[in-house]
């Protein structure tokens, strides 16, 4: 498996009234070509801007991203070459949350789809490249001559992807696509992006709150909390033996899928707290049902539970042995 | 009919809307009913009219709203015979109602221990005294410490503690019924949680009915009694949720059920739902759902469904027997 791309000891702070936010900090991971790698967390954990930096959107504060040839953050060199941006612009694709605030209202859908295909430069401005896309969401080619308002929230989505999809992309980031749709709209979007990976050998990262979703889609997951990571695996490995209390209690919080389900139920008291002031030990200390005293002093380093399972609490490395 | 258990009864309601487009016939003639202490879940996808129908209870209507038809009972009374007046004494009172975001159905400007005790002296509770249970109704929905509390501005807190003041404003003159809109909609899910269940334990702690209007089917398994689903401005099962979970018989409940992701779906596809809910400006002569159902034949098309009963607590519109 090779690797598409390796974060390296990342961090976005953000100025706030004279204090520091740290919105992602200090984290390294690393997504492997051709899979989902899944993104959790509560709203303020971070996530959303990860992947702004992972896109090159925003700049970080420190750290790397290396993908492809490419490092960011680019020299100054780099950001001036137009044909560097572009080839970065084409490799990887994003598709967000709201379609309708990502499409132009005063444009036609055709003329959207048309401009992102000639700025790739595709062949006869990418027609058939975009009929062809249009066939595999399901969409009716009449949508071309159609404005953004006179869709439905789930055909904006998948006019989203499609327009994601349109450069050939090696890697496509989900941030929270299906968030914002109904539930039978919901399935259809999954459905696409479930199978867009192996209909394109695509690279997906796919940002979500919402557990089920990501255990539906996701190959890998990994759990943030302020900034950090609190554990990493595999799915069927983290559904199905979660490690770090907050991995546990996000499972527990999930509503149940049937009312004859038997629950026992650890409530997490308080909210997530501001990214501001951040604890001297585990970020997760003031909500942890399980933290001893080491815990709000030394932040726990990353433990490894097997090759693919990482957890970040002193209490696993307790019970697992520090390897 | 209506019978004693019933807190609220709902008859063949018909609720219109103004659009620029002409008139959406958002809620197409519903029965539903509130027993007493029950946790009464309406779900359905956007534009399925369950918004407006719990607002009908309060009579809360936009301009644009016109009720075209049909009867609400509270508790007998027939609420579409009282004046203005007698509604507003009504809200609060003996129905209140939380929405989904806190933050705008606060006033920014004010603390909300004012806004709390407004709420109070509004209904004839003296000023002290409403201090005094202000203090307690925090405390009784988890905002600790309520004294200090008190005194903050709602920018000041989270949008879990702003769900929790507002559900203090709604039960501080121990209404009856609380109609509950999307409460957890904007908050994440260990805060869902926590708001699911400070809910279930004031409905066992005061005896209170709650409507719950929500998309979520997995709230609805987490916490409701019965369920009314609907579709298009009509209402096609209802019953009790182990029930409807177990055995759904309208095709548009298990079709939504079935489109949820879960446990063992990984890899798979999940059933979807081909078309779009129908345009509610036009008539529907038939059964709404015909034109997505995989079941549907010419008598779908034809005239709506009859109401079958399966059992004394199970309910849908098909006319597809068993």
């Amino acid at each position: 498996m090779g690797i598409i791309f390796s974060v390296k000891k990342l961090a976005k702070y953000f100025p706030v009234g004279g204090k520091t936010l740290k919105a992602v900090d200090c984290l390294t991971f690393e997504i492997y070509e051709r899979e989902v790698y899944g993104v959790v967390g509560e709203s303020g954990s971070g996530k959303s801007t990860l992947g702004r930096c992972m896109l090159n959107l925003v700049e970080p504060t420190a750290g790397e991203v290396i993908f492809g040839d490419e490092i960011m953050p680019m020299s100054e060199l780099a950001r001036k070459s137009p044909a560097r941006m572009k080839s970065l612009r084409r490799d990887m694709q994003v598709v967000f949350q709201n379609p309708n605030s990502s499409f132009n209202p005063k444009m036609t859908i055709g003329r959207a789809l048309y401009n992102a295909a000639s700025f790739f430069g595709l062949k006869g401005g990418g027609r058939d490249r975009i009929h062809e896309l249009l066939d595999y969401v399901n969409l009716d080619r009449s949508v071309l001559s159609r404005y953004s308002n006179a869709l439905s929230g789930g055909e904006m989505q998948r006019l989203a992807i499609v327009r994601a999809l349109i450069p050939s992309p090696r890697f496509v980031m989900a941030d929270e696509p299906v968030s914002a749709l109904d539930v039978s709209v919901q399935a259809q979007i999954l459905n696409i992006l479930g199978e867009m990976k192996n209909r394109f050998g695509l690279t997906m990262m796919f940002i979500s709150h919402e557990l089920t979703v990501v255990e539906h889609i996701c190959d890998r997951i990994m759990v943030m909390y302020l900034g950090a990571m609190m554990e990493l695996g595999p799915v069927e490995e983290l559904f199905g033996n979660p490690l770090h209390p907050y991995t546990r209690a996000l499972l527990d919080s999930r509503p149940k899928t049937s009312p004859d389900e038997k629950k026992t139920r650890e409530m997490l008291e308080g909210e997530i707290p501001g990214a501001v002031d951040i604890p001297a030990g585990c970020r997760f200390f003031s909500r942890c049902p399980d933290a001893v005293r080491e815990c709000g002093e030394i932040p726990p380093e990353l433990y490894k539970v097997t090759d693919f399972h990482f957890v970040a609490c002193h209490l696993v490395r307790d019970t697992v042995g520090n390897n | 009919m209506t019978s004693a258990n019933d807190l609220i009864s709902i008859r063949n309601l018909q609720v219109s809307l103004m659009s620029a487009r002409g008139l959406v016939h958002a809620v197409r003639g519903i029965d539903l009913d509130v027993q007493r202490g029950e946790i009464h879940g309406v779900v359905g996808e956007s534009g399925c009219g369950k918004t407006v129908t719990a607002k009908s209870i309060m009579r809360l209507y936009d301009e644009n709203i016109m009720l075209s038809g049909g009867h609400i009972f509270f508790e007998g009374y027939d609420m579409f015979s009282l004046s203005e007046r007698e509604i507003q004494a009504l809200r609060g009172s003996e129905v209140s109602m939380i929405f989904q975001d806190p933050m705008t159905a606060l006033n920014p400007l004010y603390t909300i221990g004012y806004q709390l005790e407004e709420t109070l002296t509004n209904k004839g509770v003296k000023k002290m005294e409403a201090a005094a249970r202000a203090v307690k109704l925090l405390e009784d929905v988890g905002v600790n410490p309520p004294e200090s509390r008190k005194s903050q501005y709602p920018f000041e807190m989270s949008g879990g503690m702003l769900q929790r003041v507002m559900i203090a404003m709604a039960i501080s003159c121990n209404p009856k019924l609380l109609i509950a809109d999307e409460p957890t909609t904007s908050l994440d899910v260990t805060v869902q949680a926590q708001i699911l269940d400070l809910l279930t334990r004031l409905r066992d702690g005061r005896y209170m009915s709650i409507l719950m209007i929500t998309h979520n089917f997995g709230i609805v398994a987490e916490i409701c009694d019965r369920v009314s689903v609907m579709y298009a401005g009509g209402i096609v099962e209802s019953g009790d949720v182990r029930e409807i979970f177990r055995d759904p018989r309208h095709p548009y409940t298990s079709d939504l059920i079935k489109s949820i992701p879960r446990s063992g779906t990984r890899g798979t596809l999940l059933a979807t739902i081909p078309g779009t809910p129908p345009d509610l400006l036009r008539e529907i002569n038939g059964c709404a759902y015909a034109p997505r159902c995989r079941y549907a034949s010419g008598v779908c098309a034809e005239a709506p469904p009859p109401p079958r009963s399966i059992s004394e607590s199970h309910s849908y519109a098909c006319v597809r027997g068993t």
